[in-house]
């Protein structure tokens, strides 16, 4: 029996001798993985998932400015057109096509920031490591495209954008922490450089139509259209009547028409609703520089070991997407 | 007492006030004339706005002197602003403009 249990015995320990020493590491790494999330990582991929949603929130609001340069572009055609001036807003086109073209880089770089943001996250949730190196890089040169356009070049140093794909692309551990630390410093550093530019409030200016001037002339088309007999001012007066159970009869439009002080009334209340656009493109662009400088701080917190708060990040998200929702109030140019 | 120099965003807001002036003006002269052909508000309402799209992309020079052609811009734009539900005739508004565009482009030329 002595024999059989040592014979047991000694045919365990060979059988754990057997095992190759690289596989005995990579499990015992692993398994460090698996029940030792550093609090770094699970702070890096909450700070990832923030700062790509953010991210993307910001490049749909850069987006819906960009369609309201689009409709621009054709009122001012309308009314060159209607105006037999077919050069009449030629200069404020070029004005405009600028705007666009900085928009446009904008765009490029909250999607570069987006996906760095991506590629973070997968390294801090699955120690994948491969996308990163690429897209720091892309995020570096449409930071600096996007300065550029706006000219307020800045230069990111090459040797920021190197360095994290070294030690193979599935890492585990403390390397895997100290590289998400540095993705976070690296995307932190292009951060504060563009927070830098866009806080020139010639920048403002020169990446958002948020000129009154420039937002009239579609006012100014759809009221052409109006007192031509193609739109109808009745859902405007529908609105104000309805508190009270009233509506329009449908002599309201003629009525209106010939009367001045009513139709100059009811042009400010087109007024006030491109005023009203103008304002959100103003907050867009306010709530997107502050996202941007609210990751810049959690960045440092990460980087400093603090705890990272998110809270204030997603309100400004969500006043983002409240601002992308803002439509024009009924009755701005309806046919009916 | 030395003429204190208004800064550049003062001077670019009275000439967009200027420009939303020129388009208060034509909308209503369209309002009031809406059969009619209004090509020469319309070209006087862009050169308002080119006025003030031009300054936008330079700086504004040190010359204190333009302070006196902002007052009188400002003057004239509120003077129209203050008849646009009185003021009907096509042949009024291009008077009214014209002075206006003549203002606002003294004023733009302070840019260099």
């Amino acid at each position: 029996m002595g024999a059989d249990m040592g014979g047991q015995a000694t045919s365990r320990f060979n059988i754990g001798c057997a095992k190759p020493l690289p596989l005995l590491l990579a499990i015992a790494l692993l398994a460090s993985c698996a029940t030792v999330p550093t609090a770094k990582l699970t702070q890096g991929a909450a700070l990832a998932k923030a700062g790509g949603a953010a991210a993307s929130q910001m490049q749909q609001n850069v987006t819906i400015s960009g369609n309201a340069l689009e409709l621009f572009a054709k009122a001012a055609a309308f009314n060159d057109g209607f105006n037999a001036s077919p050069a009449g807003s030629t200069t404020l086109l070029a004005t405009v096509k600028v705007i666009q073209g900085n928009l446009v880089q904008y765009g490029n770089f909250l999607q570069s920031l987006s996906s760095a943001y991506s590629a973070m996250d997968d390294l801090a949730e699955y120690g994948a490591s491969t996308d990163l190196d690429p897209a720091i890089s892309n995020l570096a040169s449409d930071a600096e495209a996007f300065s550029k356009s706006v000219g307020k070049e800045i230069t990111i140093p090459a040797d920021l954008t190197k360095g994290l794909q070294e030690g193979g692309n599935l890492i585990v551990g403390s390397v895997q922490t100290e590289k998400v630390v540095k993705a976070s410093a690296q995307i932190e550093s292009i951060l504060e450089k563009v927070v830098a530019v866009l806080s020139d409030s010639t920048v403002r200016s020169a990446i958002t139509p948020i000129q009154p001037e420039l937002l009239g002339i579609e006012g100014q088309a759809a009221f052409t259209l109006y007192t031509q007999g193609v739109y109808t001012y009745r859902p405007i007066l529908d609105e104000f009547g309805a508190p009270f159970g009233l509506e329009s009869s449908s002599k309201a439009d003629d009525i209106v028409r010939s009367n001045n002080r009513v139709t100059a009334g009811l042009a400010a209340v087109v007024n006030q609703t491109v005023n009203s656009q103008i304002a959100s493109a103003k907050q867009a662009y306010d709530q997107g520089l502050a996202a941007l400088r609210a990751l810049e701080g959690q960045h440092k917190k990460l980087q400093a070991g603090e705890p990272i708060t998110l809270g204030n990040l997603s309100d400004i998200v969500l006043n983002l997407r409240t601002l992308a929702k803002v439509p024009a109030p009924p009755g701005t140019g309806v046919a009916k | 007492m030395s003429t204190v120099m208004p800064d550049s965003a003062s001077i670019l807001s009275s000439l967009a006030a200027a420009a939303d002036a020129a388009r208060q003006a034509y909308m209503a002269a369209l309002a009031a004339n809406p059969g009619q052909d209004l090509s020469a508000i319309y070209a006087q309402e862009m050169a308002a706005l080119n006025a003030w799209s031009s300054a936008t992309a330079k700086a504004l020079g040190a010359n204190p002197a333009v302070k006196t052609a902002q007052v009188a811009l400002d003057a004239a734009t509120n003077g129209i602003r203050g008849d646009l539900a009185t003021v009907k005739a096509v042949a009024t508004w291009v008077t009214r403009l014209d002075n206006l565009v003549q203002l606002a482009a003294k004023v733009a030329a302070y840019f260099v």
